[in-house]
């Protein structure tokens, strides 16, 4: 098996699981319940609060822990308007998660309005046009930390900074760039991250809400390890995360270098193939790289690699035409390329000898077609 | 003039469509029928959905006349439903 789908989700890192596992045993009691077994387990909650606010440099009581960034978004996004309910303008991008959108057109339904920010030549934000966006009645706005397809990493601080000229609140969905990108959050007001990006456990999620943000939750029923979210604190799963947080934010240095030269690596050795052509750029994170293979179906050639057992993907959210990529078409404004355009998701745990492998299957295709 | 048009939650070119579907009603006289693909399953019946959403069907008359998809700016919007006509 050769896996390039590290951004679609990550293998549980072995530290990470054995943590998990001794955390279930050790603190199974509620962290709700008054007893001294119960108090344990609130008490080590605490401390791994603590551990993964210190990560992301923000309070502890500012870290909401959440099932998935999916419902972290969609706490965001509900939980504002529910809050601030004479606001009704919402503005975010064509890159987000479907999740993001999904949260966003429930909203349009309920005739909030929905403006989407333009994308530059080179695959970021155009904080010109999101400045004309801004609106007296702008609830927030939401936009990506790092496009999941291209990896292009967008500038959240400036972002905050210009939202915050005008008083209005600002949500980044992180997913992708925890663990593979630094990044301030000192304007940002609400952040979205998920556990099993960052070789943590699937079923645990993030929402950063800073104090001054306000939000209603989505989930009532007393205080559990926050009042923005009710349910048995999940004791160990937090555990995982705080250790997956702290392996990704210790290591990061050391990845990211491996990272960058494997991606080199990578695109020497795409260059010498015809028809290849490289849509990630400068701005891009290291750990995602997008190409075209002109002239095939990104559905038929996927198929093809699954079979070989390589494993990678393509655009796949709706987009209006078939197997489109928004992102690949606003940093090279080409139909074809827009079509045919796969997602190479790098990690530390990616080789060489595994790159070899694609390119030569990669080759194949080319001279097959 | 009704046009039936599929559309999901999920989907950004579907919620793009919908601020400039409401634009071009103003000055169209034209009925949308919204079908949400994972929860009107029934009203989906008979319909050739496909890959590309939205998807819009063109009925005058309660006749099927036209169906076309995905992305489309006011002035394609307008020349699709003309040349249905």
């Amino acid at each position: 098996m050769i896996y390039f789908d590290y951004s679609a989700t990550t293998p549980i890192h072995p530290e990470v699981l054995e943590i998990y596992v001794q955390s279930e045993h050790a603190f199974f009691a509620n962290a709700n319940s008054s007893h001294a077994l119960g108090q344990l387990s609130q008490k080590v909650i605490n401390e791994q609060l603590l551990h993964m606010a210190n990560v992301f440099n923000i309070k502890p009581n500012e870290l909401i822990i959440t099932s998935s960034a999916v419902e972290s978004n969609n706490t965001v996004i509900k939980g504002c308007a529910l809050k601030y309910p004479h606001k009704k303008h919402i503005i975010t991008s064509r890159v987000e998660h479907a999740s993001l959108i999904g949260a966003v057109a429930y909203l349009e339904n309920l005739d909030y309005e929905i403006d989407f920010v333009k994308i530059d030549e080179n695959g970021r934000f155009d904080l010109n046009h999101l400045d004309s966006l801004i609106r007296e009645d702008t609830l927030v706005v939401s936009l990506i930390a790092v496009d999941s397809e291209t990896g292009i990493r967008q500038p959240i601080e400036d972002i905050g900074k210009l939202c915050h000229k005008y008083n209005v609140l600002f949500h980044s969905d992180i997913t992708q760039a925890v663990g593979k990108t630094l990044f301030d959050l000192s304007d940002v007001d609400y952040a979205s991250f998920s556990g099993h990006k960052i070789y943590g456990p699937k079923g645990i999620g993030g929402l950063i809400k800073k104090e001054n943000a306000g939000l209603v939750p989505l989930l009532h029923g007393g205080h559990s390890i926050t009042p923005y979210r009710s349910s048995t604190p999940q004791t160990a799963l937090v555990c995982a995360l705080s250790k997956a947080l702290e392996i990704s934010a210790k290591t990061f240095i050391e990845r990211d270098r491996y990272v960058r030269d494997l991606k080199q690596y990578l695109i020497q050795a795409l260059s010498h193939l015809e028809r290849v052509i490289v849509n990630s750029n400068n701005f891009s994170i290291p750990f995602i790289v997008n190409i075209s293979i002109l002239d095939t179906k990104p559905e038929e050639v996927l198929n093809y690699f699954s079979d070989q057992g390589l494993y990678l993907s393509s655009k796949s959210a709706c987009s209006g035409q078939e197997e489109f990529s928004e992102s690949v078409y606003a940093i090279t404004k080409d139909n074809d390329r827009a079509k045919s355009s796969y997602r190479i998701s790098l990690s530390h745990l990616s080789t060489q000898s595994e790159i070899n492998e694609l390119v030569k299957a990669i080759e194949r295709i080319i001279h097959e077609d | 003039m009704k046009i039936k048009i599929v559309t999901a939650v999920w989907c950004h070119a579907c919620l793009l469509m919908k601020k400039r579907i409401k634009e071009f009603q103003k000055t169209h006289n034209v009925q949308f029928e919204y079908i949400d693909l994972d929860f009107d399953t029934e009203k989906l019946i008979g319909l050739e959905i496909g890959k590309v959403l939205p998807v819009y069907f063109v009925y005058e008359d309660e006749t099927f006349i036209k169906r076309f998809v995905g992305e489309k700016t006011l002035e394609e919007l307008e020349k699709e439903i003309r040349n249905a006509i």
